[in-house]
């Protein structure tokens, strides 16, 4: 396991927990606007990948096209909000 | 107290920062209440966003869940959790599930390692979702 000691000589290595708190809330309304807009991208991008970063909304039929696709625009994936948009979404059951 | 979503399929959600130092990982994950699942674990959408380097990961194990047995890896994380001015942090071992046509659709999942810490008020009818933390690895204090 991490230790406290390891995690906070990491969290000092990207600048403070400063840096944590602004991508968290970046990342928590782009989340939110991906929830507020859903109907509206489901009929546009109908099961497919999306991601949402500042505002601006990415898709792409794969995982690995949407990272591609981010990167493209030089969005940082691992901040994106992201979504797939089932038309069909799947029932999930646990088996034995 | 830490607060959740429901999600536009109406299941309860909880945004997470993760971090895996050992892979320089750290991103956002957006994780599905899972009070069945033993571990919490990172399924594609959001271990490939953030970058997960695969080839540096051990032998998968396999363990049983939604869809049947899958491979997973295990990596030691440390997981951020926003409870008001400050963030909760643990650390766990997460399990990062192998990319299969099966899993590629599924959210990832936050497991009775995080869970059995908190309190949590599970209410769609009022769509309220808390969490009051009853114990924590440990915390981050942020900024006004």
């Amino acid at each position: 396991m991490i230790t406290e000691a390891q995690f906070k000589q990491y969290i000092d290595s990207i600048s403070g927990p400063d840096v944590i708190k602004r991508d968290f809330e970046q990342s928590e309304a782009d989340s939110r606007l991906l929830r507020e807009k859903h109907e509206e991208l489901l009929a546009l991008y109908p099961d497919m990948y999306v991601a949402c970063y500042k505002g601006q909304v990415v898709a792409a039929g794969s995982i690995e096209g949407l990272v591609q696709a981010l990167d493209e625009k030089g969005i940082p994936s691992q901040f994106a909000a992201r979504a797939f948009l089932a038309t069909k979404p799947e029932v999930w059951v646990l088996q034995a | 107290m830490i607060t959740g979503h429901f999600g536009t399929d109406g299941k309860p959600y909880v945004k997470s920062q993760q971090v895996i130092p050992s892979l320089s990982v750290r991103g956002d994950v957006e994780f599905l209440l899972d009070t069945g699942s033993d571990r919490t674990s990172l399924h594609p959408l959001d271990s490939l966003a953030l970058r997960v380097p695969y080839a540096q990961l051990g032998n998968p194990m396999y363990f049983a869940g939604i869809g049947g047995s899958q491979a997973y890896f295990t990596a030691d994380a440390a997981l951020l959790f926003r409870d008001e001015i400050q963030d909760r942090l643990y650390f766990l071992r997460v399990a990062i599930a192998r990319p299969s046509q099966h899993n590629l659709q599924l959210p990832s999942l936050l497991g009775q390692d995080i869970l059995r810490h908190w309190r949590t008020i599970h209410d769609p009818t009022e769509r309220a979702l808390e969490f009051t933390v009853r114990r924590s690895d440990g915390t981050v204090m942020l900024q006004p």
